[in-house]
């Protein structure tokens, strides 16, 4: 099944997990999305595979900026009407805080969403969501290149 | 106060450990490829498990994220000369083309200016076709350096 019948049918059904079938990476490295108060909320299991750095116990910085990546394509694909596959242009994490052995929960809000590009703003947390461990923006191309 | 410019083999050795311990880049499949000159590189071959999407496109932009900040954190520690834990600040990455689906990805960085606490580092993501290196990605960095933590490797 291709992507536009999947993301037809996950909103039909409100289901954003069903979207992840269409990820390979992002389900392999343990990536889940839900409701939260009517916002896509994405969620990344903890699993050794995603520690970087053993003796401190810390998430790798690329699990972390992978899970943020997925929530601003997920909550995209959610949000326009005709289906796009995003392509990221480029992506500023910052780091706010060492990412520790448990799960990881992110948002994304779009901050502007043109013809051509859109510009998201997402943060992924902890227990506390008013301590973010990383916040990042991204720039994704909506329309891919012809020719 | 100069670095020298191949870093001694027990050092190398030891980088390579310490890529071979973290089982993020373990689960990727990092493998460190050079280092020297103040330059570091490594290899990722890739598999249909890190593609980001069934239906079209190459690898995940995040296994291009992880393979960055590996081979940014490794060359903090190669410019230091020695294994201390480090901390990504920041990383901006430019996405220059879609990425490659299949055959071997690589990274290159350096670290151009290291203070007492703080290390910024360029790095850069490509394939190689005859010969030729062709960019994927490129990424400016920042990283903590956390002196009173020594890393085990």
């Amino acid at each position: 099944m291709n992507l536009a019948n999947v993301l037809e049918q996950a909103k039909v059904a409100s289901d954003p997990q069903s979207l992840l079938q269409c990820f390979p990476y992002a389900q392999a490295l343990g990536i889940s999305a839900s409701w939260d108060n009517e916002k896509l909320v994405a969620h990344l299991a903890f699993d050794q595979h995603i520690i970087g750095d053993l003796g401190a116990a810390a998430l790798q910085g690329g699990a972390i900026s992978t899970l943020l990546e997925s929530t601003a394509v997920l909550s995209l694909l959610w949000s326009v009407e005709k289906i796009q596959m995003p392509q990221f242009m480029n992506h500023s994490v910052e780091y706010l805080a060492s990412g520790r052995p448990k799960p990881t929960h992110a948002q994304a809000e779009i901050v502007r969403h043109g013809h051509q590009i859109a510009n998201v703003r997402t943060i992924a947390w902890q227990g506390d969501r008013s301590a973010p461990i990383a916040a990042a923006h991204t720039h994704v191309l909506l329309v891919p290149e012809s020719k | 106060m100069s670095s020298p410019a191949v870093p001694p083999p027990d050092q190398l050795l030891a980088l390579d450990r310490l890529l071979r311990l973290s089982p993020h880049n373990s689960f990727l499949g990092i493998k460190l490829e050079s280092a020297k000159d103040n330059r570091l590189s490594v290899s990722l071959p890739l598999r249909d498990e890190l593609l980001a999407s069934t239906s079209e496109g190459g690898v995940h932009s995040g296994v291009v994220s992880s393979l960055l900040d590996t081979s940014c954190s490794l060359a903090v520690m190669l410019k230091l000369g020695k294994l201390i834990r480090v901390a990504t600040l920041d990383m901006r990455i430019d996405y220059l083309r879609s990425a490659p689906a299949e055959g071997t990805l690589f990274s290159r960085a350096t670290c151009y200016r290291l203070g007492d606490q703080i290390a910024f580092v360029r790095g850069v993501a490509y394939t190689v076709k005859d010969g030729k290196e062709d960019k994927v990605a490129e990424a400016a960095s920042s990283f903590l350096v956390i002196h009173q933590q020594r890393v085990s490797a």
